[in-house]
């Protein structure tokens, strides 16, 4: 089932939540919308499942599958929704909060007991929690109630699958598993799906497509590939894991940081004009040897513990550099706290504004 | 002994305060309580069986126990609406209304009577058009279940409002996303997730209208058979000396009394167990 959402407005009084923000997601697509708190993508998911109405305006349109749902009640549009604290029901056990989308189903629909005990049975082979079907909610960890809020959803057999932050109260670990099993069970059911996370590792590990948004405007959209390693904005370089930032000027083949000249990805500059590069820490290379075309920096800090070591630089002119490097090269480069160094760069991202002169 | 395994905690005194609770509770409550069982066992069984069992005595538990149930229902019913909308909802004068739940808690319970009466008598503000409609209100069992509802209402309310505003949204919008309609979200996910609360406000109702006694003596009428609560019955026996016959009704209200208390507690433990599971 696909969904296209076109033009859609929310303000909560002042404050504009989305801006005239339009949206695809083909059918069987695991869709992440990622940006920070306050960036609008919860407000678009409440908006597609029907808990939140967008405000009314002539052109906005939210479609499933070519059906527009305007008008339907978030339990008409049948869309399953996870949300982030679980929101189980504390007073029923595991069988009976999946059951529940099927028990208040009018009494013509309403599939039968033994129906919806095997309906049941086979959610909870699929979230492997069979033996736990006569727990309280009370009794789960917070992985388990995730996944009984994930079976509940989808016993309702949903047309769209909305996830809001559902990893989100969850430890790092317990975090990682779920999400590859999120990925696994998609790839099994093939239910559309739009995830909203705040965590830009969990949406490049998750998705087909990302969708980054920031201050109520979508950024870029893309698979996570090329939101990462073509972002488009300097928002979503910013935001997409660490990343250093010079300010130089533009040459006519490149950009001028202090020594360093930097491709210029950028077609429109003119000579002369202020320029930002983004610098991932992977593309920042540190020497020992003395070049011209290199940046000389002292070393602050080295945090070797994880699978990369990081390296923080001073650059003499007083910027801040993070570096990141295999251990394999780090024990090659042998450096150590406070030594002279020389840093080059292999790849950057660069940005000016479009002011005409 | 795990109850007096030590823990380390970073306020200490648990001896001392579980002495001072002990010693508390024994001062206030267990010492006249007993004086109640011994001054009772003067009487020899059969006396003390035909004094708790006339028949006049057996209309008063029926009423005092009957008024104090409905009074109690009537106020977990409406108690909810008006916890419900003073959490819920915005309007001018919420303060106000807030305010004024609390009055029968603070109000001289003969205050209330009076008022209560004067309300309701066939002259009463409201008691003249329940008398057009056949009704009397004031000087019958009525208004026995109108006095205990007033000074009850407050318990209900007060428990019931942390509990709603603790409850979470995220509740009803999940099963208004699994399709279920208001009704059934409200019977099927409010209520029930309510429930331990609504039965502590509705015992605590219940045991205060047991125990009523200023307001119901002016709006009851007093009428012996029909509208005599059992306190009453209890001073009357006093002021006519009978101090054995007063304090064997004493005994049955406290027996009767801790039994449905027990009871409601059992049901409240019950019901809030689940939530928390075996973990606790």
């Amino acid at each position: 089932m696909s969904i296209a959402v076109r033009h859609i407005t929310k303000t909560f009084g002042r404050f504009a939540a989305l801006r005239d923000v339009s949206l695809e997601v083909a059918a069987g697509e695991l869709v992440a919308l990622l940006g920070p708190s306050g960036s609008g993508k919860t407000t678009l998911l409440r908006i597609i499942s029907g808990l939140d109405q967008p405000d009314a305006s002539p052109d906005s349109e939210i479609r499933f599958h070519e059906e527009r749902v305007e008008g339907q009640a978030v339990g008409q549009r049948q869309v399953g929704f996870v949300f982030q604290h679980y929101a189980l029901f504390r007073h029923m056990t595991v069988f009976e909060n999946i059951a529940f989308g099927l028990r208040v189903r009018p009494r013509k629909e309403r599939p039968s007991n033994q129906e919806i005990s095997r309906r049941v049975r086979e959610l909870l082979h699929l979230i492997q929690l069979e033996n736990l079907e006569s727990r309280y909610p009370g009794q789960l960890s917070g992985g388990q109630r995730q996944r009984v809020a994930l079976a509940r959803a989808l016993a309702i057999e949903p047309r769209v699958l909305l996830l809001d932050e559902p990893f989100g109260a969850l430890d790092a670990k317990v975090r990682q598993e779920l999400r590859r099993w999120l990925r696994r069970l998609h790839d099994e059911l093939h239910v559309t799906s739009i995830l909203v996370t705040h965590d830009q590792e969990e949406a490049l590990e998750v998705a087909d497509r990302i969708v980054v948004m920031n201050e109520g405007r979508i950024e870029q959209e893309g698979t996570p590939e090329e939101v990462f390693h073509q972002p488009k904005t300097e928002f979503v370089i910013n935001f997409l894991g660490n990343v250093n930032l010079f300010h130089g000027r533009v040459e006519q083949d490149g950009v001028r940081v202090g020594p360093l000249l930097l491709p210029n990805n950028h077609v429109a500059g003119v000579s002369g004009q202020v320029a930002r590069a983004f610098i991932r820490p992977y593309d920042v290379e540190v020497h020992r040897d003395k070049s011209l075309a290199a940046l000389p920096a002292r070393v602050l800090r080295v945090q070797s513990a994880g699978p990369t070591v990081r390296l923080e630089l001073l650059s003499n002119s007083g910027d801040s550099i993070l570096a990141e490097m295999s251990h394999d090269k780090y024990r090659k480069l042998n450096v150590r706290k406070e030594e002279e160094v020389f840093v080059s760069v292999r790849d950057a991202r660069t940005f000016m504004d479009d002011y005409v002169i | 002994m795990n109850l007096l395994k030590k823990k380390h905690s970073v306020l200490p005194g648990f001896g001392l305060t579980l002495g001072y609770t002990v010693f508390y509770l024994c001062l206030i409550v267990l010492i006249p309580l007993s004086g109640l069982v011994v001054r009772s066992a003067s009487m020899t069984f059969p006396d003390f069986w035909a004094s708790v069992t006339e028949p006049r005595v057996v209309a008063s538990y029926k009423l005092t126990f009957g008024a104090s149930l409905a009074g109690a229902l009537i106020n977990a019913v409406f108690g909810f609406i008006v916890a419900w909308t003073l959490v819920r909802y915005r309007f001018p004068g919420k303060r106000l209304v807030d305010a004024i739940v609390d009055l029968p808690f603070a109000l001289p319970t003969a205050v209330s009577g009076i008022a209560l009466t004067a309300i309701y008598s066939k002259n009463g503000w409201l008691g003249q058009y329940l008398e057009a409609w056949g009704i009397k209100a004031a000087f019958s069992p009525l208004g026995v279940v109108i006095a205990l509802t007033f000074i009850g209402l407050p318990f209900v309310v007060r428990t019931l409002q942390p509990a709603i505003a603790d409850l979470d949204p995220e509740l009803e919008e999940a099963a208004a996303s699994l399709g279920a309609r208001r009704l059934q979200t409200f019977l099927r996910v409010i209520v029930p997730t309510l429930l331990p609360a609504l039965l502590t406000g509705f015992a605590l109702s219940f045991a205060r209208a047991i125990g009523e006694y200023g307001s119901v003596v002016f709006i009851s009428g007093n009428m012996p058979m029909r509208t005599e609560i059992t306190s009453l019955l209890i001073i009357t026996k006093l002021e006519q000396y009978d101090y054995a016959g007063a304090t064997a009704l004493a005994l049955v209200m406290l027996v009767v009394s801790f039994l449905l208390l027990l009871a409601i507690n059992v049901l409240q433990w019950w019901s809030s167990r689940r939530f928390h599971g075996g973990i606790a």
